[in-house]
């Protein structure tokens, strides 16, 4: 076992967004921690130690307890720094509202979009379609749920719950369309789209969002070269 | 103050989870019961997105989803805690609530199928039931510790439903000689006055369970 950490470790990689996830709310908090790369090919002892279960990242250690799972450790790290910025609202019905989009963007969003990376012809022209579905879903939700428009954090000069979770993910997207495919159709939501570049330029999130060019270069090796993976490897 | 509304479908263990969650607190409710092969207005005004149940509506809010519902019931009525006051310990309620949620499709793949197909199914759930043991209760009476919480709520069908479930299919994942902490939480979960006097009963559920068995067979081999 390695000598112990600073009292904030994050176990990571750089492209994946649900580790971007924990870097923003991090830094929105202006908690010190003490980031670390994981080679997923080659997983360090102490990532086994901490997450056992699923040997997994992201893995937040805090005073040597882990937390893993990336909605988990976001909930974490509001509970426990209850300082503001908070990253959930306050009201019980606007913390509900902002979870199950959340779980809605984990759980039909993004394997929506494996869908789409992991296929080809036909079968991903079909993935794409279904894909823009949802994503009319999500956006007609939200502007029913929270009254408005994108950005829906409104007023708010912070990044939001649910600005971290789907920002982290959703502002890579000129990445996936470089190396794979066209995925978000412009003129069916333009509001999304306008809310994710509007995000992507916020300072927080332009220096926490992995390289494009480098995040395009991986995408281009790992999805448009070969056939189906498992996802397991991603 | 304002109304609270559940609407369920008999014998959902989503729905349970939410009264379980209402009753420990003493929140009164109505129950709607729904017809899920004729979903009412109301259900799809209320649940849009999903269109499922459990949707509790307060006053005029619906909320969807059974953990989500959780989380709502422990913001708003804050006697008898669901979760507990530590940050840590609260997030490993919320991790093996997850656990739960993101694994049960394995115990659905079991129920649902034939042959080797539910073979595989059955063996990666013997192995989830031993992560969940180990990992998860490990040596603590209940998931929450002395009380139970969120996520003994969450794993609450395998100490109500499991059983009736295994009887439909003639298969066990629970095995008798296996998981011996888990069949104690099983024993202690069940004895919890809110939840002993809220079970859905077994003979009913046994029909139910062997009903729904029949269909996903038949489906099975119109497809093959």
């Amino acid at each position: 076992m390695e000598k112990p950490r600073s009292e904030v470790v994050l176990y990571g990689t750089w492209a994946s967004a649900y580790c971007t996830r924990v870097q923003l709310a991090l830094k929105l908090k202006g908690i010190a921690y003490e980031y670390v790369e994981e080679d997923l090919t080659n997983k360090s002892e102490s990532l086994l130690h901490y997450n056992p279960v699923h040997k997994k990242v992201p893995v937040l250690v805090h005073k040597g307890k882990p937390i893993a799972e990336s909605l988990v450790i976001l909930e974490y790290i509001d509970d426990c720094w209850n300082n503001s910025p908070n990253l959930l609202p306050l009201d019980p019905y606007q913390r509900a509202k902002v979870r199950f989009w959340a779980n809605f963007y984990d759980q039909k969003i993004i394997p929506s979009s494996y869908a789409v990376v992991l296929s080809k012809g036909k079968e991903q022209e079909n993935a794409i379609k279904e894909f823009n579905e949802l994503l009319t879903v999500l956006e007609e939700g939200i502007e029913k749920d929270f009254s408005t428009k994108f950005p829906f954090n409104g007023e708010r000069e912070a990044l939001g719950f649910l600005d971290i979770v789907v920002g982290a993910h959703a502002c890579n997207y000129r990445a996936l369309e470089e190396a794979v495919a066209v995925v978000v159709e412009p003129k069916e939501h333009p509001a999304f789209l306008s809310w994710v570049t509007k995000l992507k330029e916020y300072p927080l999130m332009k220096e926490t969002l992995p390289p494009h060019d480098k995040l395009a270069a991986r995408m281009r090796e790992r999805f448009s070269l070969a056939p189906k993976r498992n996802i397991a490897t991603l | 103050m304002d109304q609270v509304k559940l609407l369920g479908a008999w014998p959902s263990p989503f729905c349970y989870r939410v009264i379980w969650a209402l009753k420990l607190k003493g929140v009164r409710y109505e129950y709607i019961e729904e017809n899920l092969f004729n979903k009412s207005e109301l259900l799809l005004q209320y649940n849009p997105v999903h269109k499922k149940i459990p949707v509790l509506v307060h006053g005029e809010k619906p909320i969807a989803e059974s953990i989500i519902i959780l989380e709502y019931i422990e913001d708003t009525w804050r006697q008898n805690p669901l979760l507990p006051a530590d940050p840590y310990e609260r997030a490993m309620a919320r991790l093996w609530t997850k656990f739960e949620e993101d694994k049960s499709p394995t115990f659905f793949t079991f129920f649902q199928t034939v042959g080797e197909q539910q073979e595989k199914a059955t063996n990666e759930a013997k192995e989830l039931l031993g992560i969940v043991e180990e990992h998860g209760l490990g040596d603590k009476k209940f998931f929450g510790g002395d009380r139970i919480g969120l996520a003994d709520i969450a794993f609450g069908w395998i100490a109500g439903w499991l059983e009736a479930m295994q009887e439909a299919i003639g298969v066990k994942v629970l095995e008798a000689d296996r998981f011996p902490r888990l069949q104690a939480w099983i024993k202690n979960f069940r004895e919890v006055p809110v939840i002993q006097e809220n079970l859905p009963d077994y003979d009913g559920m046994l029909a139910y369970f062997k009903r729904l068995r029949e269909m996903f067979i038949s489906a099975t081999s119109h497809t093959l």
